[in-house]
Formats: C-alpha cells, sequence, structure tokens
C-alpha cells in the first residue's frame, strides 16, 4: 500500500509495465475522466485542491509515458537501479528536459522500446468483449445498444459521425418501429451504426431490417402500437 | 461465500442477489441464498417465495439454532433460501458473539455457493458479513447518492477490518481516531494512518499493510444507461486504488432495463422470465465471472483468489 507520490507512473495510468501506446492512451483517458471536478466517483473522497494535485501527477505520467523517448530513459531508471541517482531528476522532470539533459545523441543512438507483438491489446475489463458473436445473431434494438455501450461510444458522438439524427438512433435502439421512416432509410441507418462500430454492416442492417418488417407485416400500417 | 452490499437501498442488491443465485444453480452448482437484511426482507419474493415459514429472524431469536432447518426451496432447482423475516416486523440484528457464530455457519452450509443480501446502511453486523464473506460485492448506481454512500460503506468496512487486524490496543485506538475524520492528530486519510501506526510500531504497520492488501472488495455498476456510466466503474476502481491503496476489482455491469421491472412484478429473477433481455445477459456475465473464479481458486493450492499479475512493482521509481 503506497501513498500517491510513491505510485510509479505505470501504476499512476493504471496500466502494465509493457503497455503498448493505445494502452497508455486509453489508461490515461479513464483514469484521468475520474478525477475530472464533474466526476461522480473522486468528488466525495478528494476534495478540489487533491484532485488537482492527482491530474498533475497523473498528467506528468502520461507526459512521459506518452513520448518513447522519456519513456525508455524512465524505464533505464527502473531497470538499472545503480544509474537511478544519475538520472533520477531528468526522468522526474519534462520530457523535453529528460531529452536534453541525457543528451539527444545519445538517446538518438539506442532502438526505440519495440512494441510486444505477441500480446494483444487486453480490454480494460473482460466486459467489454462481446457477449456473443453467432453467425445466426438477431440484432435487436438493445443488442445494438449493447454494442455501442461495449465501445464506449456515445449516442451524442455516434450521431456526429454518422450524420444520422440522435433521435432515430435512439429510436433505432428502443425499437419504436412506428416511429422509424421507411425500411430501405432504417437499413442505412444501422449500416452506418454498425459500421462505425466495427461491426459487418450488412449482416447488422440485413438482421434488424427483417425484425422490422416482421413487425411491420404483423401490425398494420398507422395504427399507433405504443 | 459471496456478501453483496452497497450502503445505499435501493440499488440492486436484491436484484443481484437473486439473479446471481438463479444464474449459478441453472449452471448447476447448489446454490443457498441468505436475506440478512432483517428489517426489509425482500430477497423471497424476488425469488418467487411468496410467505417463507421461517427465516434468519429465527435463528437471532433463539427460535432455531439449526440453519439448515431454515432452508427453504425455491421454484429454481439447485437454489435453497434462508429468508428474512416472516410476517412484517422488523427484527434486530444479532450482538457480536451471536454474530461470528451465524457467520461460520453460513460458511458451513451445505452449497458450493452462498450468497448473501446485506441490508443498507454501515452497521457493524452489516460490515461483518461483507468483511466474513471472499468476495464481498459492492453495488453501485450512477448518482451521488449512491456514490457517496458506496464509499461510507467502503471506508466503514476497510477501517473495521483494520482495527480488528491489529493486535495492539495504542494501534485499535490509532484507526479509531483516521475514522473520526475531525481528529487531532491530522490522521485523514488511509495512507496518513499507516505512516502514524509504522511509527507506533513497525511490526503492526506490516499487519496493516497484510490486511490492505488481502481486501479486495469487487464493484458492480448497476443502471447503467450510457457509456460514461460503464466507465464510471473504472473511475471508481482508481479512486480504490489512489486513495484507499485498494485494488478494487470492477467485475462488471447491468444494463439499464424494464426488463427488471417486469420481471420483478413476475416475481422471478430476469436471467429465467427475460433470458435474452440485456440486463439478463450481463447478470449472468457475472455469475460466469464467479463461477470461473472459484474454479481457478479450487485450483490453486492456496484457496485464495488468484492475485491479479504484478508485473510493475520492482525497484522504486526515481523521485
Amino acid at each position: 500500500m503506497r501513498s500517491l507520490d510513491e505510485l510509479d507512473y505505470y501504476e499512476l495510468l493504471e496500466v502494465p509495465r509493457d503497455a503498448r501506446a493505445e494502452e497508455i492512451e486509453r489508461g490515461y483517458a479513464l483514469v484521468r475522466a475520474a478525477y475530472e471536478d464533474e466526476s461522480l466517483a473522486a468528488y466525495s473522497v478528494f476534495d478540489a485542491d487533491e484532485a488537482v494535485a492527482v491530474r498533475e501527477r497523473i498528467d506528468h505520467a502520461y507526459r512521459v509515458l506518452s513520448d518513447p523517448e522519456a519513456r525508455r530513459a524512465y524505464d533505464a531508471a527502473f531497470d538499472d537501479a545503480a544509474t537511478v541517482d544519475a538520472i533520477g531528476a531528468a526522468v522526474a522532470g519534462d520530457p523535453e528536459e529528460a531529452e536534453q539533459s541525457f543528451g539527444a545523441e545519445e538517446a538518438r543512438g539506442l532502438p526505440i522500446a519495440e512494441e510486444p507483438v505477441e500480446r494483444p491489446v487486453e480490454p480494460p475489463f473482460e466486459g467489454f468483449e462481446e457477449v456473443d458473436e453467432g453467425e445466426e445473431a438477431i440484432w435487436d434494438g438493445a443488442r445494438l445498444r449493447r454494442a455501442r455501450l461495449l465501445r464506449g461510444v456515445e449516442l451524442d458522438a455516434l450521431a456526429a459521425v454518422t450524420k444520422i439524427n440522435p433521435t432515430y438512433l435512439r429510436f433505432l435502439e428502443e425499437e419504436r418501429f412506428t416511429a422509424l421512416p421507411a425500411t430501405v432509410y432504417v437499413r442505412g441507418f444501422v449500416g452506418a451504426y454498425a459500421r462505425h462500430l466495427g461491426l459487418d454492416a450488412n449482416r447488422v442492417s440485413r438482421s434488424y431490417a427483417a425484425r422490422l418488417e416482421e413487425h411491420r407485416q404483423a401490425k398494420p400500417r398507422g395504427r399507433l402500437h405504443r | 461465500m459471496i456478501a453483496v452490499g452497497g450502503g445505499k437501498g435501493g440499488v440492486g442488491k436484491t436484484l443481484l442477489v437473486a439473479n446471481l443465485a438463479a444464474s449459478i444453480a441453472e449452471a448447476g452448482h447448489r446454490v443457498i441464498a441468505v436475506d440478512t437484511d432483517l428489517e426489509g426482507a425482500n430477497l423471497h419474493t424476488v425469488l418467487g417465495v411468496s410467505a417463507p415459514r421461517s427465516g434468519l429472524a429465527d435463528y437471532v431469536a433463539r427460535r432455531e439454532l439449526d440453519l439448515q432447518k431454515l432452508l427453504i426451496d425455491t421454484p429454481i432447482p439447485g437454489l435453497r433460501l434462508i429468508a428474512g423475516t416472516h410476517g412484517h416486523l422488523g427484527s434486530p440484528q444479532p450482538r457480536h458473539f451471536r454474530r461470528v457464530e451465524l457467520l461460520g455457519k453460513l460458511r458451513k452450509l451445505p452449497a458450493e455457493y452462498v450468497l448473501v443480501d446485506l441490508g443498507a446502511g454501515t452497521h457493524p453486523s452489516v460490515m461483518d458479513y461483507f468483511l466474513v464473506g471472499d468476495d464481498g460485492v459492492l453495488v453501485l448506481t450512477p448518482e451521488p447518492t449512491s456514490l457517496e454512500n458506496a464509499y461510507s460503506f467502503l471506508r466503514a468496512a476497510f477501517y473495521r477490518r483494520l482495527r480488528l487486524a491489529m493486535a495492539s490496543d495504542s494501534a485499535r485506538e490509532l484507526v479509531n481516531q483516521a475514522m473520526d475524520q475531525g481528529n487531532e492528530r491530522g490522521v485523514r486519510t488511509p495512507h496518513d494512518l499507516l505512516r502514524a501506526i509504522r511509527g507506533l510500531d513497525p511490526e503492526e504497520g506490516e499487519r496493516f499493510a497484510a490486511a490492505v492488501q488481502g481486501f479486495r472488495p469487487r464493484l458492480v455498476v448497476n443502471g447503467v444507461r450510457s457509456a460514461e456510466d460503464v466507465r464510471l466503474g473504472f473511475a471508481v476502481r482508481s479512486v480504490c486504488r489512489k486513495y484507499f491503496g485498494l485494488d478494487a476489482e470492477y467485475l462488471g455491469y447491468v444494463n439499464h432495463d424494464e426488463a427488471v421491472s417486469a420481471a420483478i412484478r413476475a416475481r422471478r429473477p430476469v436471467v429465467l422470465s427475460h433470458p435474452h433481455a440485456d440486463a439478463a445477459l450481463y447478470l449472468s456475465r457475472i455469475a460466469r465471472k464467479l463461477i470461473d473464479e472459484r474454479a481457478r481458486r479450487a485450483a490453486s493450492p492456496s484457496g485464495h483468489r488468484p492475485a491479479p499479475p504484478q508485473p510493475h512493482h520492482a525497484p522504486r521509481p526515481p523521485s
């Protein structure tokens, strides 16, 4: 159990020591958000000044770890305790300072830490995996929404990228079939929705449209069902 | 034995216990669900047991000392229940020594999984169930009130665990003082407390650190409506690490889902009544995680939940 000042930069960003660049980005985004002023998670534990201090530590850790050279220097200090005193000052400072006091030539002469190839990028926790991904999967509104939440995409952000009115996106998820336009448009909406989430747009829109059609045939047009 | 708490009423403790119990039983395991909320017992209703003939209140009132005789069958195969109270009057919680005895008996119940539904609040009686369980689960919803209560709950559990771990009266007194946030010694955070206790006695400091390390609450965010709500679990886990020094686990989240209300009205766990509903999928995934973990633990020689890999704790960082 160590206090905030005793945590190393990897612990501050809550990423493993061999974290890849994208894991550092994601770790930073998650951790940084936890200590924002409006964060639900932090306000009743850290007061405003403490939150600022935590954010500064996190930002500093990110500045070092997101800069390959500064990170390498920091790691070197880790790996060789004997040199800690010699380079500690440089590493603790900004990446720019670190580079200057380290000597840019020396730094450039060494290979930049290679990204490990064998280990895939780990999801931040298992809950971000798909529930199931069968070929026969039925793509209904709830499932679309689930796929969106799993990827951490807000409805407004999705609307901005797909240029689809967020109200329609919500109707898609809520399966407000009577409020949705003609099937051909809905297919387009669902396709764009799925594509942005990295899903198979064809399969997803076909499955959703089939549900929609089935529903529309069962209920005579023009009658409100909700 | 898995205790499910959350500090605040209405965050979904009973929902979680009922559905995890049903889901684990459905996977073919023997499960006992226990309702310790003697003031507002309703786990039985959610499980489809209309009027329990007996309950934990009978044990507390010494009408029945054999917990096994309090077991009631539920409509769900493999799942039995110890209800809270029968009738409508609330009953008091057992006092400390009776509680210790009860906890011992709960652990020995003939089941692979004993899931315990805790009452609201941070009374020592609630905390003890949470601390004795293998995997205390903390349920919260994305609302300020829930978060505030969740942290009070965590704080109470944290300090209670530490106080019980301390061998000397003087160290226990320090823990008591830390719980009083306006204390004179300036012990405000868990780290201040650790420093103070180390200063008092390095051996107590070791015990303190070990007690913190062994305390690994698990978080479930219920009533999720947005990606931001999903991220709340990470944020709370981060605060646990950075403030309490605790290695909490984000066990999962449950989407807000109308099917949950429909299931409660039908008096069946949503994982059985609406197995394809969003909430049901998430609940059964949490159940699967618990099953997998138990299997892993059974395989590990120490019998404890395996610690997560800790690759990045090697030499001290330069500072």
